[in-house]
This record gives C-alpha cells, structure tokens and sequence, in this order.
C-alpha cells in the first residue's frame, strides 16, 4: 500500500449468507435499485431488472444499530443518493452508484421516520382515538380522505369542509402528528367514515390509498389486503353530523383480494413493507415486503375490474384470489446461486474427511496476524490469516489445518 | 445408551414445546400486568381508554446534606412543573435572596418522564401484539420479539434513570428557563430533571473565566423522592427481569438445538418437529414435565450456573425483593417458584 492511512476493507462471505433481518426498504424511483436495511445495520442494495429478476448488488456497512429508515437523498435522477438514519441515532447519506458514505453524522436523537421535503404546520386539530397509529396517509385522489392504520384497526376519515362553516381558506387537507399516540388533525369535519379490524393472530402495520376508492393495507404477518371503500360514502350527508362521530355504518369496507406469499417458514418478525408508486413509463403500482430471512418480495397490485370484483366481495378471507409475487428471493437464495460457490476463509477450516465440523469460537490475533478457530471436536485451528485470504483470493487452494 | 438418549430427547422436545406452546404466553400475560400498571402509576394521559386526569403533586425539594442556600418548592403535574417556588441564597460580595416562580400558563416540562411513558406503552403494545392463541412456532421468533420489547423497556428505564448530560451552552440557552418570573439573573442558570426516583433541582452560579469564556463557579443541588417514579422503576425492572428469564429459558434450547446438529445423535431439527407436535397434540405435556422435577433437582447445581451467567440483567435487578412485587402487584408468589424443570439439559450438553 502507498499510503499507510488507506486501509480497504474486504470481506471473504464465505457460503453462508449473512444475516439480514431486514426492518426498512426502499425502491428507488427509476425502479432499478431496492434498498433494505437490516436489524444489524447493514444496508443491501438489489438490483431489480425489467423482468422482475431480483439480485443482491452491495452491501453498505456503516450503521451500528438497526437501519430505522431509508429515504430518497436526492430529486434528481442523475444522483442516486439515499439517507438512512439508525436506532443509535446514526445519520449517512449514501452514493448508490459506487456505495461510498458521503457524509455522516450522529445525534442523540433517534429519527424513526423521515420524509424527503416536506413542510408541515397546523392549522385546526380536533382529537380522535387512534391508538398506536402507524401510519397516517392522505388520499392522493380526491385529496380529502385520510387513512389511519392503527395495530388494531384501520379508518377512512373524511376531511371534507361542512357546508356553511367558515374555512380559514385551506382547501386541502394538512396533518400533523404529535408526540403523543393521539394525532392532530387539521380538518374542517373529521368524520369516521369506515373502519376495519384487524384478523385474528395480525395486527396491522401500514397501509395507503391505491386509488379513490381503494385501499391497500398490509399487516405483520407480511400479507397486504385490498380493501374496496363503500361507494359514496364522502357524498352522503349523515356523515357530517356533528357530534355524531361513529354513526353506524351499513355497508363497511370490503376486501377483494389478497396479496400472499407460500412460505414454508413462518416469519420471525413482522416484515417492512411500503407501496410504491411509478410513473417511468407507464403506471405502477407495487407493494415491497423485506422480511426476517433477508428475503424481498415484490408484488405487483392488480388492477381489478369491479365488475369482476363483485363475484368475490362477499365470501370470506379464506376465499379471496390470492395475487403472488413477481419475485421473492432472498440472500442465501442468491448465495447458493453463485457458482463458483463463494468460499470464506472459515469454510476452509472446517472440514475433515469424514464430515463437517463447526467452528465454536474465533479469535483473530492482530499482533501476530493469526487467526485462532476452535472446533467442535476439540481441536484448535490456528492460521496465519492474510496468507489464507491471499491464497484463496490468488489460486482458489485450500488450507488444510492441523 | 442409544435409547435412553432417544428418550431424553424426546422430553425434551415435547419441553420446548410446552415452552412454546404455554409459558410463553403465560409470561407475556404477567409482562401485559406488570406494564399495565406501570401504565396506571405513570400519571401522564398516555392511555386513551382511561380518561382520567392527572392529579398534581407538591414536592419540598431539599438538600440531601440538611443546609442549603436553596429553598424550592413544586407541584408536578403529570410531565411537568405547572408551579414552583424558588428562593436562592447567593453569597457573592453580599448576601443576595433571589425569589423567582413558575406559574402554570408556563410549565416546565420534564420531557424525561414523557419519554419514559412513550417507551413504556411501546413495549405495551409489542406483548400486546399476539393472541393468546397465537401459536409460535420457533424459538427464535420470541426471542426477538422478546429482545424488542427488552429494548423498549431499556429505552424508557433509562429515560428515566440516567438523565442525558447536557453541555454548558444547553443549559445557559434553555428556552424553558424563561418560565420563571421575575426572570433569573444572568449568571444563575437552574435545571429541573429526573434521576431515578428523584426530582432534581439543578442551580449553576457562572462567572467568566481568564479566557472570556462562561465557566461554572459553583453547583448546587436540591431533590425530593417521587413515590410513583419509584413505582414504575421497580416495574420496568421486574418488566425486565421475567422477559430475562423466559429468554434464558429459550436460549436453553436453541443452544442444545445447534449442538444436535453436529452431536450425530439425533437428526432433528427442534423447530421443525415443534411445529407437527404442535398440530397433533393439543394436550399440554404437563404431566411429563412434572414427573422430571426429580430427576432434575440433582442437577440443578449446574443447570443454575448456565441460566446465571448468561446476562448482565441479574445483577441490575437483584437489588428488588419479591416480597415488594407481591404486595405491588397482588401477584401469587408462584410466578418465581416456576422453573426447575429446565435444569436436565445441560446434563444432556454434557454428555
């Protein structure tokens, strides 16, 4: 090396993949990148092709804590930076072309949550329960409907002016969430139009509006459900009685079909899952979902006709069309695929003739070089490390331990 | 040989599978008690089905070493000092009493306590998040379910217990300080925070050093024990201590499960079985487990080093008896008697 104060990291992955729990994704908006963040502080980025084609691309190391979120660092197309924030309160702003670290820095808060330009001020407020919200979307359609998805249920609120009221001149719908679990409103008449609870052994964790009318809203157990609203609900007048909040309702919102993934292991923790919403070329609209096992899964919402939707809306959950993924792989999936398989420097040590042992403990040496590996066996591996990376690095040859 | 291990694993699957099956949830019903009225002491709104209001308190702070040139009196309301009193005795060339107030159309807000009781209602929600029929189905599912809601619970106990440092130049430029009319003079600045159960009034008497620099001449504090605080640390904590020991418990076994794998003895994978012995036995193995309380006293010497030595908590926690939980909680004793059955299994690591 020329300069004694460069040093160049490098990892030897080894066959195993590492783990990657993941606890926040993101799809860059020229859909070509999908960017995870794991419970561990790694933060993978996938490329993802035009057919749907899924692969791991690089890892970016820097966080120390559980990647809170991940967000757009920049409008422009032409830098593909994004911002990820961590549980230590870790802030790095990454270069998604070349994977550098172009700034970062720590405070002591923690941001769970952050979005790219957004100015937000209040104007009026009125409480409602909306215990544990998670999410809190307003309807990019009509502009006058808001979804709150709380664990237990999720609700349409209406926005509406009330005819007669004065307005303080804001036509559109601002929000604000407060520290506490209640949130505050900005709204002329906040009526609950409809609300749907949760199914047994699920809770909700997010959710947003795909059209008008329609929602989607994903739950814990990584499953997303589209929900038609009842028609006309925002026209009908009963609804903006005062002080009639929670009129009952007669037709409630209906789901029609379910997004699912056949998984033969049960997650470990709830998945992160975020709606996309393209426009490159011609309209998109997917739902991502990173779960426990590293995996991505991308789903691609379907645009149901209602006249076909009508046959289903009746029956049961059970029921409902399943929509599978356009893809679903995960790290190891990817690991397994490379041939030659990646060998790390502890798979060379760790069998014999006879069969495979496992590596206990490790210690690397740094005065001496030296990498110490226990075995299950009780016998204790000890090898010069650089010598090992260079010769599976150069000539791909195996060390043989005594 | 052969087959008394082929037996004892046996027991032992069909132990983590009541594991799984019962005592998980068994614990986290205890942990939703134990939160709950954690919840109920915190005198902050933070739950919206209990609409009751908060009720004031009066504290005298005192110097904990009896003199002291600062008298201070408070009402806690909730989260924040609605009212307070202050008379200093600063002795610089003279004598000076400085009387100053805080009236309630200007609290200050003791922003730890908020942060604790937002803490605390998240891992509320994290045990509240499954059914109790909700079946697990791998260890390492509650583990880390259990490891979110130990970080919670860290989270808010130390909002609480280790008040963040503030510098010089937060404290000179701290906004809530113009809370007290007739305002301060300049070279006093004050800090009210919280430290475990205490209430703690800071006073910073400032000078300007050699260097132009504002520097600290001299620091004097003043404090008072809030019972409820106390309350709720000694919750959180034994929060803390149950979510510990369920985890050693699991940790037990999934240890064991990683060692089967290269033990050759058994090829099983314990969280794959767990799931078909699930569905084909409903009955828990209660029975089973009771019987082997025998065989595993013997060993019981053991089986405590393992559960010992795995985390920092024991420690931490020790200093809570459990006389002062049961009379906190109403909670029948048995809930620390349960565990004996657990020790056989490092006699079978040992083999």
């Amino acid at each position: 090396m020329l300069s004694s104060s460069l040093v160049v990291p490098m990892v030897m992955w080894g066959r195993n993949a590492p783990t990657h729990c993941i606890c926040s994704i993101l799809l860059t908006p020229d859909e070509k990148h999908i960017v995870t963040g794991s419970n561990d502080g790694q933060i993978c980025v996938w490329d993802m092709a035009a057919d749907w084609k899924v692969n791991p691309h690089q890892m970016l190391i820097g966080h120390n804590a559980a990647v809170t979120s991940l967000v757009l660092g920049s409008i422009s197309q032409d830098k593909p930076y994004i911002v990820s924030s961590s549980d230590n309160g870790e802030m790095c702003l990454w270069d998604l072309r070349d994977g550098c670290c172009i700034e970062s820095t720590k405070s002591t808060v923690v941001h769970t949550s952050i979005q790219p330009n957004q100015a937000i001020y209040e104007d009026e407020s009125k409480q409602i329960r909306c215990l544990n919200a998670q999410t809190l979307k307003c309807c990019a359609y009509n502009q006058r409907t808001v979804l709150i998805v709380c664990s237990k249920y999720w609700q349409i609120y209406d926005t509406t002016w009330v005819m007669g009221k004065p307005s303080s001149g804001q036509s559109q719908a601002q929000l604000k969430m407060s520290s506490s679990p209640k949130g505050v409103y900005d709204a002329g008449d906040f009526s609950l139009l409809c609300s749907e609870s949760s199914r047994r052994g699920e809770r909700w964790c997010g959710g947003e509006f795909i059209s008008i009318d329609r929602i989607v809203v994903w739950s814990t157990e990584g499953k997303g459900y589209l929900f038609k609203l009842p028609t006309n609900i925002s026209d009908n007048e009963d609804y903006h009685k005062p002080g009639n909040p929670s009129s009952p309702r007669q037709v409630g919102p209906q789901a029609y079909t379910v997004l699912d993934v056949y998984m033969e292991k049960s997650l470990e923790c709830s998945p992160s899952m975020i709606y996309f919403f393209g426009r490159r070329d011609r309209e998109k609209k997917l739902i991502l979902r990173g779960d426990s096992d590293g995996r991505v899964v991308v789903w691609s919402i379907p645009d149901v006709h209602d006249s076909k939707m009508k046959l289903v809306r009746q029956e049961s959950f059970e029921k409902l069309p399943v929509v599978l993924p356009k893809c679903c792989t995960s790290l190891q999936e990817a690991w397994d695929r490379c041939t030659p398989a990646t060998e790390g420097v502890i798979d060379q040590l760790n069998h014999t003739e006879e069969r495979q042992l496992q590596i206990t403990s490790s210690i690397y040496i740094p005065t001496q070089g030296r990498l110490v590996c226990g075995r299950d066996d009780g016998s204790i591996v000890i090898t010069p490390a650089t010598v090992s990376i260079v010769l599976q690095l150069l000539e791909n040859g195996q060390m043989k331990g005594s | 040989m052969e087959e008394e291990l082929d037996a004892e694993i046996d027991v032992l699957q069909k132990e983590y599978d009541w594991l799984l099956k019962e005592e998980v949830h068994s614990t986290l019903e205890e942990l939703q008690v134990i939160l709950a009225e954690a919840c109920r002491r915190f005198p902050v709104q933070i739950n919206t089905e209990d609409d009751s209001v908060a009720k004031a308190e009066k504290f005298l702070l005192v110097c904990p070493n009896g003199v002291s040139q600062i008298k201070c009196v408070v009402t806690l309301l909730a989260d924040h000092i609605c009212e307070a009193d202050l008379t200093l005795r600063i002795s610089k060339q003279q004598t000076t009493i400085i009387n100053s107030k805080i009236s309630p159309e200007m609290p200050w807000r003791v922003h730890q306590i908020q942060d604790a009781g937002n803490h605390l209602l998240h891992s509320l929600a994290k045990v509240e998040a499954h059914e109790p029929d909700y079946k697990f189905e791998t260890g390492r599912q509650v583990i880390k379910l259990l490891d979110s809601v130990t970080e919670s619970l860290h989270r808010g106990r130390s909002a609480l217990a280790l008040p963040r440092k503030r510098t010089l130049e937060e404290l000179v430029k701290n906004p809530v300080l113009k809370a007290f009319k007739p305002q301060l003079p300049n070279d006093i600045i004050v800090s009210f925070y919280v430290q475990a159960q205490k209430l703690i009034l800071a006073v910073y008497q400032l000078y300007v050093n050699s260097a132009q620099k504002i520097d600290i001449q001299a620091r004097h504090q003043v404090e008072c024990s809030v019972p409820w605080l106390n309350d709720v640390l000694v919750l959180f904590t034994l929060a803390l201590q149950h979510i510990q020991q369920l985890r050693d418990k699991l940790v037990v076994f999934q240890q064991y499960a990683a060692e089967s794998k290269f033990l050759n003895t058994a090829h099983l994978d314990l969280d794959q079985t767990a799931q078909s012995e699930q569905r084909s036995s409903s009955v828990p193995n209660l029975e089973l487990i009771t019987g082997h309380q025998k065989h595993s006293k013997d060993l019981s010497d053991s089986g405590d080093n393992l559960l010992t030595t795995n985390k920092q908590h024991h420690q931490e926690t020790s200093q809570i008896t459990k006389s002062d939980v049961e009379i906190m909680l109403d909670m029948p004793p048995k809930n620390f008697e349960r565990q004996p059955h657990l020790t056989h299994v490092t006699h079978l690591i040992d083999l």
